[in-house]
C-alpha cells in the first residue's frame, strides 16, 4: 500500500465537473489538486484523429466504461429481481480523461425557472391533490435566478452555439421564448441547420409553436475562450455522439477547462485507478480515499476535501460503500437519504414519416443540427384539464445517422419483416427518406425509485454493484399519451407520404438505448430530513466531501442535464476557493 | 504546459522513420498501451506513425498494414488484416450460413446482398479473431432462469425471473457467440430437417423463407411488448412492436423444443445483428466488400467534413472508407502546423 503526500483536493472521476472545479480553483490559488481517474489517458490529437469507425465507436462504444470489470444491476420494482446490466443499453456512461463529456451530443441547455420550484409550481396552479402519492418531487434548493450567472459563464467557457430567446427580459425572435431570463446572448451563432430541421421549423410555425435551433456545446465557428484556448468551428462530419471530436469544436475538459487546470502545475490527473472508497476518522470526516492503480497495487491519497464527481451512478454507489464507524450505512446516509429520488429521461421519438421524393442528408451533421419546441415542455402549457404533470421538450431528427446502430428498426411500421427482399430495397431506396419526431421529457421521482448497493452482484474489486429500481409511472404515460399526438401533428404538418406512430409508452427496458441521464439519488436540498447535500454539493454529514453532477437533482426536468452539471460546478468551485478553505470542514 | 516535444517533428524528420513492415498499426499500437499513452515515446511512435501527406499510404510504407492510422488508444482495435479464408466455420457451416444470408438479405453480383458483401467472411472473423469485434460484456454469473408459472421452476443457482419480463433486462446469456453460433446452424439444420427432410441450404427459397419467419416470430414472441401481464389494461403498448404474430404458438414451441438448448429467435437475432454489421461496417473488419453494403443506403462512408450548404442540398461524394482518410489536425509530413490540442502534462497512469 503506497500513502501519498496530502493534497488540498481529491476527485473521484476525471471528467466534467473535476476539470471545471481544477481550472477555477487552482489558477488564483496555491492550492493542489488530484484526480483519479478509471479510464485511460486521451486528447483530441491523437487519440482522436483517425476516429472514423462506427462499428468500433457508435457501436461498440470504445469510450464507455469498462463493463466486463463492473457494471450496474436493474430491476424494475423492488418485488422483482434484479440483474446486471450486461451489454450496453440505457445508458452510456464514459470513461477516460474528460468522461463522458468527450463523447456526448453536447445539447447545453439551462433548466427553466419553474424546473426548480417543481413541487410548489404544481401546487399552487393545479392543487397540491394532483401531485400522486407515490411522487416525491420537491423544489430545489437554488433557482433559476441562482445560476444565471453560472449558466452564463459555462456557455462563454464552452463557446455554446444558439440564439437567445429572452435577453434581459426581452423576448426575441427565433430564440425559446420559454427560456428564463439571460443576461448575455449564446457567444456563438447557432450551428448550421439542416434541411429535416428546417422543415420541422416550417411545420412547427405553421401550427403557431415557437420553434428555436437547438443550444449546443459545439462550435459553430472558430472560438478563443477566456482561458486562451483557441478552437475550430463543427466540420459537420457525422461521427460525433459516442466520438471524441477530432477537431475540439465539440466542448470537453480537455478542449476548455483541462489546460488552464494542467498548466498551474499543480493538478495531477492518474489514470488507470479505481477508487475503493472514501477513507473516514472516527470524528466522521472524510481523511481521503484508498485506490487501487492499473497494476492492481493499492493507494492512499489523503486530501482536505473529497468530491465525487464521477458520473451520476458511480457518485451514489462510492457514498454507500464508505462506510465507517461513524456512517455505518455510508456517507450522507445518516438519515437514509442516499438513493432517494433517482430519476432519468422520457426519450423517445413517437411519430416517424417516410418521404419518398426527398432525401435529407442525416448522415451529416451531428447530434445538434436541429431545431426545437418548448411549448410542450414542462408547464408551459396549461395542465388544467390533463392528466399527468411535466412535459417535453419536441425536436426533429439531427444528424450523424450511420447505417449499422440506424437500420435494425428504422423501416418498423412501414414493411412487414425487418429482413428479406423487401427490407433491402426499401432500406436502400429509403435509409435517408425516414425521419422522426422525438421527445425529451422530464422524470419525476417516485418512492419506489430508487438506487442501492446490490446483495448479489460484485464487481471485479469485490465491491458491490449499484441496484437501480426504476420504471415508468402512470404520469409519464399519460404524458407520452399526449406528446405523442403532438409530435404527430408536427410531422403531419411535414407533409410525409408514410407515418408510423407509437401511441403508447411501453416499459421501461433497460436494453434499448434512451439517454445517458441517470440523474438523482444524492439530491441537494434546504435540509437535511430530505436530502444529501446542501446546495453547493456538500454532504450534510461530512461536510468536507462534496457531490458533483447530476447525482443532486432532486428530479429530472425535460432537457439534457450537462448545462446545469456545469453551473453548479461552477458554483461550487466558487464557494470551495473563496470560503470553504477559510472555515474548512464548515458547511456552506 | 504541453509536452511539446512529443510532436513537432518537421517533415524532414518524418520521412526517415516509415514504419518496417514487421511493425504493423497494432504492434504499435499495443507496445504504446504497454508504454503508457502519452509519454515521450508514445508521442515520437506516434508521429512515425502518421500518414504522408504526398499519398495515402505513404511512401514505401506497405498498403494495409503501414497506413499509419491511429486509433485511439482502448480495446478493441480493428483487426490487422482479414483472410480471404474462413477460420471458424468449417464449409458446411460456410454453405448453411450464406443460405440463410441469401434469405435475410438478397441479392446478385448486380445488386450485391448479404452474401456477395461478405457477411459471411465478417462473420466468421468475428468468431475466429473476436477482439476487435466484441461487444462490451459483463460476463460473471449468477444467470437468469425463466419461469411461466412459479419460480422454483427454475434450477438452483439461477436468478428466478417470469419469462414475460426477460426481455426488459437485456443480454442475459452465457453463452459466448461461437458457441451460439456453432449450436444454432446445427439447430437450424435439425429444424429444416424437421420441418422439411432435407438441410436448410438444399431448401427452396420459399422454404428457407418460411423457416426464418418462424425464428423471426420466435424473437417477437419472446420480447413483444404486448405481452406484458400484471400490470394493468394500460401496459399495452405499440411501442416497438410488430403487431400480430403470425406463426402460431404451437409451431414456436416446436421450433423451440427442436433448438434445444438455443433460443430459435436469439439466434435469428444475433444473425441478423451480425449482418447489418457485416454490410455496413467498414471494410477493414472482413464485410462490407466494395463498400456495397453503404452504396446500397446511400452513405459516403467515413468523410472528413461536410458543409452547410451540403447539408441543405445534398452531395454527390462517393462512399470512402477509413482507412487512408488523412489526419485532419495538422502536424503531418508535408505540411501544416503543430497540432494544437495535444497532451498536457501532469496526467498519467496512477
Amino acid at each position: 500500500m503506497r500513502r501519498h503526500d496530502p493534497v488540498d483536493i481529491v476527485t473521484i472521476g476525471g471528467g466534467m465537473s473535476a476539470s471545471i472545479l481544477a481550472s477555477q480553483l487552482l489558477p488564483p490559488t496555491s492550492l493542489q489538486m488530484v484526480s483519479l481517474e478509471q479510464g485511460p489517458a486521451q486528447w483530441t490529437y491523437p487519440d482522436f484523429a483517425h476516429n472514423h469507425d462506427s462499428l468500433r465507436f457508435r457501436n461498440r462504444y470504445a469510450m464507455m466504461q469498462d463493463i466486463s470489470r463492473t457494471t450496474w444491476t436493474w430491476r424494475p420494482d423492488a418485488r422483482s429481481p434484479s440483474l446486471p446490466y450486461r451489454q450496453f443499453g440505457s445508458f452510456h456512461p464514459g470513461e477516460g480523461l474528460g468522461g463522458s463529456m468527450v463523447h456526448w451530443t453536447a445539447l447545453t441547455w439551462r433548466f427553466l425557472p419553474d424546473d426548480f420550484r417543481y413541487r410548489s409550481v404544481n401546487e399552487e396552479r393545479y392543487g397540491s391533490d394532483r401531485i400522486p402519492a407515490e411522487m416525491t418531487t420537491q423544489d430545489w434548493p437554488v433557482g433559476y435566478e441562482d445560476l444565471e450567472p453560472y449558466y452564463d459563464q459555462l456557455e462563454y467557457d464552452m463557446g455554446v452555439s444558439g440564439t437567445a430567446g429572452n435577453l434581459g427580459g426581452q423576448i426575441l425572435p427565433g430564440g425559446n421564448p420559454f427560456e428564463g431570463e439571460r443576461k448575455s446572448p449564446y457567444p456563438n451563432p447557432p450551428l448550421a441547420r439542416s434541411k429535416f430541421g428546417g422543415r420541422f421549423t416550417e411545420a412547427c410555425g405553421d401550427l403557431d409553436l415557437h420553434p428555436f435551433p437547438t443550444p449546443a456545446g459545439i462550435l459553430s465557428q472558430g472560438y478563443t475562450d477566456r482561458y486562451g484556448n483557441t478552437r475550430a468551428g463543427c466540420l459537420y462530419c457525422g461521427f460525433c455522439t459516442r466520438y471524441g471530436c477530432e477537431v475540439g469544436a465539440k466542448t470537453s475538459p480537455l478542449t476548455t477547462w483541462l489546460p488552464p487546470a494542467l498548466d498551474t502545475g499543480r493538478y495531477e490527473v492518474r489514470t488507470g485507478c479505481r477508487v475503493l472508497r472514501i477513507e473516514t476518522a472516527h470524528d466522521g470526516r472524510a481523511t481521503g480515499v484508498r485506490y487501487v492503480d492499473s497494476r492492481g497495487e493499492e493507494h492512499v491519497q489523503p486530501a482536505e476535501v473529497v468530491v465525487c464527481s464521477a458520473f451520476t451512478l458511480e457518485n451514489v454507489r462510492m457514498l454507500l460503500l464508505s462506510t465507517g464507524s461513524a456512517h455505518p450505512d455510508g456517507i450522507g446516509n445518516d438519515r437514509g437519504q442516499v438513493g432517494r429520488n433517482y430519476t432519468y429521461q422520457l426519450v423517445k421519438s413517437p411519430a416517424k414519416g417516410l418521404w419518398r421524393d426527398e432525401k435529407f442528408n442525416f448522415f451529416m451533421g451531428n447530434g445538434c443540427t436541429n431545431a426545437q419546441v418548448y411549448d410542450y415542455n414542462a408547464d408551459n402549457f396549461d395542465h388544467s384539464s390533463l392528466n399527468f404533470l411535466g412535459g417535453a421538450a419536441i425536436s426533429a431528427d439531427a444528424g450523424q445517422r450511420e447505417p449499422i446502430s440506424s437500420s435494425d428498426a428504422l423501416l418498423d411500421g412501414f414493411v412487414d419483416r425487418q429482413w428479406g427482399a423487401d427490407w433491402k430495397t426499401m432500406l436502400g431506396r429509403s435509409w435517408d427518406r425516414i425521419g422522426s419526431i422525438g421527445i425529451e421529457g422530464d422524470s419525476p421521482a417516485y418512492a419506489g425509485n430508487f438506487l442501492d448497493l446490490d446483495p448479489t452482484y460484485r464487481d471485479e474489486w469485490g465491491l458491490p454493484m449499484l441496484r437501480i429500481t426504476f420504471d415508468w409511472r402512470e404520469n409519464e404515460r399519460n404524458m407520452y399519451r399526449f406528446l405523442a399526438a403532438r409530435c404527430e401533428e408536427i410531422l403531419r404538418a411535414m407533409s410525409p407520404d408514410r407515418v408510423s406512430v407509437s401511441t403508447e409508452l411501453a416499459p421501461y427496458r433497460i436494453d434499448q438505448y434512451q439517454s445517458t441521464h441517470p440523474t438523482g439519488g444524492a439530491i441537494m436540498g434546504r435540509d437535511p430530513s430530505d436530502s444529501v447535500t446542501n446546495s453547493y454539493g456538500q454532504v450534510w454529514d461530512t461536510p468536507n466531501v462534496f457531490v458533483t453532477g447530476a447525482a443532486l437533482y432532486p428530479q429530472n426536468p425535460g432537457a439534457n442535464p450537462s448545462g446545469t452539471v456545469g453551473a453548479l460546478a461552477l458554483r461550487t468551485a466558487e464557494a470551495l476557493r473563496d470560503r470553504y478553505f477559510a472555515h474548512p470542514g464548515e458547511l456552506l | 504546459m504541453t509536452t511539446e516535444e512529443t510532436s513537432t517533428d518537421g517533415p524532414e524528420s518524418e520521412s526517415g522513420r516509415q514504419p518496417g513492415p514487421a511493425l504493423t498499426r497494432r504492434s504499435v499500437l499495443k507496445s504504446l498501451s504497454v508504454l503508457g499513452g502519452t509519454s515521450l515515446v508514445g508521442g515520437a511512435a506516434l508521429a512515425a506513425c502518421t500518414p504522408d501527406a504526398t499519398g495515402p499510404a505513404g511512401a514505401g510504407g506497405a498498403a494495409g498494414t503501414d497506413e499509419g492510422v491511429h486509433q485511439p488508444e482502448r480495446s478493441p482495435l480493428p483487426p490487422d488484416e482479414v483472410p480471404d479464408s474462413f477460420r471458424f466455420l468449417v464449409d458446411e457451416e460456410v454453405r448453411l450460413l450464406e443460405a440463410m444470408l441469401s434469405r435475410l438479405v438478397p441479392g446478385d453480383d448486380k445488386d450485391p446482398g448479404a452474401v456477395q458483401m461478405g457477411v459471411a467472411r465478417y462473420i466468421d472473423a468475428k468468431l475466429a479473431d473476436p477482439s476487435p469485434y466484441a461487444e462490451p460484456t459483463y460476463t460473471q454469473g449468477p444467470f437468469a432462469g425463466s419461469y411461466e408459472e412459479a419460480p422454483s421452476e427454475v434450477e438452483e443457482g439461477a436468478v428466478p425471473v417470469a419469462e414475460a419480463q426477460l426481455y426488459r433486462y437485456g443480454y442475459q446469456g452465457s453463452r459466448p457467440p461461437q458457441e451460439l453460433y456453432r449450436l444454432g446452424l446445427a439447430a437450424l439444420d435439425r429444424y429444416a430437417q424437421t420441418r422439411f427432410g432435407r438441410l436448410f441450404a438444399d431448401l427452396d427459397p420459399e422454404r428457407q423463407d418460411g423457416i426464418i419467419v418462424v425464428l423471426d416470430d420466435h424473437q417477437q414472441r419472446s420480447s413483444a411488448a404486448d405481452r406484458i401481464t400484471g400490470e394493468g389494461p394500460d401496459q399495452a403498448t405499440d411501442d416497438g412492436g410488430g403487431g400480430e404474430i403470425a406463426t402460431s404458438d404451437d409451431v414456436l414451441d416446436q421450433a423451440e423444443e427442436v433448438f434445444g438448448t438455443v433460443s430459435p429467435g436469439g439466434f435469428f437475432s444475433m444473425v441478423r445483428a451480425d449482418t447489418i454489421e457485416g454490410m455496413f461496417a467498414d471494410p477493414a473488419y472482413g464485410g462490407n466488400r466494395d463498400l456495397a453494403g453503404w452504396r446500397l443506403v446511400g452513405w459516403p462512408g467515413a468523410q472528413r467534413s461536410y458543409s452547410p450548404e451540403e447539408m441543405l442540398q445534398g452531395t454527390d461524394r462517393q462512399p470512402r472508407p477509413m482507412h487512408g482518410l488523412p489526419v485532419m489536425n495538422p502536424d503531418r509530413p508535408g505540411g501544416g502546423q503543430r497540432a494544437l490540442e495535444q497532451p498536457h502534462a501532469g496526467v498519467g497512469e496512477g
